[in-house]
């Protein structure tokens, strides 16, 4: 009996897909970066060898005091690149959140339910694609304060439609299997069935599109911070590039201050789709991107 | 009181080319115990018979008549109580069995996880009975069932746990839908038996096309277009049969010859008069009126004007 145990624990990790990450270089690559960068942004008063506020001679190039220079006022670049691995991470993985959310649960109830609920939801998830979305979050960006909580629920609540279609159509697909028939035929509730069933069984993709939700909430950051509507308070790697460009970075070619936030953007966003990549080329999930 | 009581069961499907009737006039009494085979051709209604009974049909079908079940009408209970009788009361062991499980899920997680919506067991205890029929219905490693994937069994195996997992309610009806499709004859054997072991203690109907397994149950119902048009003790219907259908049945067995009915069965036409008399050698004038099932004997109900 003490045996089984070790045993039966190596084969739940195994089903848990970890083993398969060895034939996956791509995938595991992404869990490498974003790692390391859910670490920088965790550890960030541990690792950043500035306080990012702190003033100093400006301008200066890269040096070991100051890896990658300082900015207009003399403010440590890499150090702000650090804390800003925390903002830009937050927003995205909260915004992320909040689109997933709304697109699974609309997805899923209008898949399910059928008739009039599918009519009502998809109707309005058409709605809300035909409106589009930058200027919107331009618009509303500036008009609400400009902070980071404004920026999370605008950003969340205009990314949710490409979820809710995605999720319906699976939906679709799995309520008609013959499982789900079974399983109403043994008297469970259609909200179990949702929850224990139907979600279960689209996980792959909520799993894939929560990472790309992710990538691309943060872009839209981005986009929102660039164009000054940030918060000013909590410097993303958007805002960093947007002072970059208002206060001469661009003009003066000081490289050091607007290339990095913006190889970060990059790399970030690559590690997330590189997560979402499977290694069979049959998968649904290629299909997504 | 019986345990379960059809009257004039009806149901049409609302499709594009317009409403279809896949059954019509069901009446059916089951007592405690009591086991009952339907048999019938594709396409003849038995599996929308199954469903009907249990009221899972969808929103397209119109259902009219009535199910009674231990006194309740079936289509006027809540939604809470018709859950409750599903799988706990009633159990259905669907068709296509290696289809009919959640395939993320391991088996023995579904079968404790009916246990406990039952409110039979709960917790380990649910375990231990989930563990216990699997053992039931033959399987010689129960536990390493329990911890399989549905797509590591075979359709067999499936089966075998699919009968498990509608009989660890210890439900008083089992609604068995071909539960030997696309066995060969040993597994089919295999199945029988245990199915029998298993509902023991159960009434069951079992749906099929299968004479053979029909051969199992106390009572016969032949199908034919939405119909019942034979329905007697197993030994008499199948020894000495009255509707013509019946007899073709029998003799399209690889055993009997496999003589095949001439004909095709029309599942879309239903003209008046007896629905078989396009198929029938013994067709007469009489025919063009519709017959009613009726007794010719102690049990034995047949829908022929000339039986």
């Amino acid at each position: 009996m003490e045996l089984s145990l070790p045993g039966k624990l190596i084969k739940r990790l195994s089903d848990t897909g970890i083993k398969s990450l060895d034939q996956n270089p791509l995938r595991s690559l992404g869990i490498i970066i974003l790692t390391v960068l859910v670490l920088a942004a965790v550890f960030a008063p541990y690792l950043a060898p500035h306080d990012p506020k702190q003033t100093g001679i400006p301008h200066q190039s890269p040096s070991s005091e100051h890896l990658l220079g300082t900015n207009d006022l003399g403010q440590d670049v890499f150090s702000e690149l650090i804390y800003g691995t925390r903002v830009s991470l937050t927003i995205g993985f909260l915004s992320g959140i909040i689109s997933i959310v709304i697109g699974v649960t609309v997805g899923i109830f209008a898949g399910y339910f059928r008739g009039w609920a599918e009519e009502l939801l998809m109707g309005t998830t058409d709605v809300f694609l035909l409106i589009p979305s930058l200027p919107l979050m331009i618009i509303l960006a500036a008009y609400l304060n400009p902070s980071m909580w404004n920026i999370i629920v605008v950003v969340g609540l205009l990314g949710w439609c490409s979820t809710a279609r995605l999720v319906h159509s699976r939906v679709l697909q799995v309520r008609e299997m013959q499982f789900i028939e079974s399983t109403r035929a043994l008297g469970y509730s259609d909200i179990y069935i949702i929850i224990r069933h139907v979600l279960v069984n689209t996980k792959d993709i909520i799993y894939a599109k929560f990472s790309l939700a992710v990538a691309s909430a943060m872009l839209s950051e981005a986009s929102l911070s660039f164009l000054g509507l940030g918060d000013p308070l909590n410097i993303s790697w958007g805002e960093m590039i947007h002072f970059a460009f208002s206060r001469g970075g661009f003009a003066n070619d000081l490289w050091w201050w607007y290339l990095p936030p913006g190889l970060m953007i990059c790399v970030t966003l690559l590690a997330f789709i590189m997560l979402t990549m499977e290694g069979r080329k049959d998968s649904k999930i290629l299909e997504l991107i | 009181m019986s345990l379960l009581k059809v009257r004039d069961l009806s149901v049409t499907f609302d499709t594009l080319q317009g409403p279809f009737k896949a059954i019509e006039g069901i009446d059916l009494d089951m007592e405690e115990l009591d086991t009952l085979a339907i048999v019938g051709e594709s396409g003849c209604g038995k599996s929308v018979l199954g469903h009907a009974t249990m009221r899972l049909l969808d929103d397209i079908a119109v259902v009219r008549g009535s199910v009674i079940y231990r006194g309740r009408e079936v289509y006027a209970m809540s939604q809470k109580e018709l859950l409750e009788m599903r799988g706990k009361a009633i159990s259905l062991v669907p068709q296509s069995p290696s289809a009919s499980f959640n395939p993320v899920i391991r088996i023995g997680k579904q079968i404790t996880e009916l246990i406990e919506k039952a409110g039979v067991a709960h917790g380990r205890e649910a375990e231990e009975r989930a563990l216990s029929y699997l053992d039931y219905v033959g399987f010689s490693d129960p536990h390493a069932i329990f911890d399989s994937y549905p797509h590591r069994m075979s359709g067999g195996m499936c089966e075998r746990a699919l009968i498990a997992m509608s009989t660890s309610t210890e439900p008083d009806l089992i609604i068995a839908d071909e539960p030997t499709k696309g066995l060969d004859a040993l597994s089919r054997k295999n199945i029988l038996d245990m199915l029998q072991r298993m509902t023991a203690g159960s009434s069951l109907i079992m749906i099929t096309h299968d004479l053979k397994a029909a051969a199992m149950c106390k009572r016969v119902a032949v199908m034919y277009s939405g119909e019942i048009v034979e329905i007697g003790p197993t030994r008499v219907v199948l020894e000495h049969p009255a509707h013509q259908y019946t007899r073709g049945l029998i003799d399209a067995q690889p055993s009997k010859g496999m003589k095949p009915i001439p004909g095709r069965h029309n599942i879309s036409h239903k003209s008046e008069g007896c629905r078989f008399r396009n198929r029938c050698e013994l067709v007469q004038s009489e025919c063009v009126r519709h017959p009613l099932l009726r007794e010719i004997e102690e049990g034995h109900m047949v829908r022929c004007h000339y039986a």
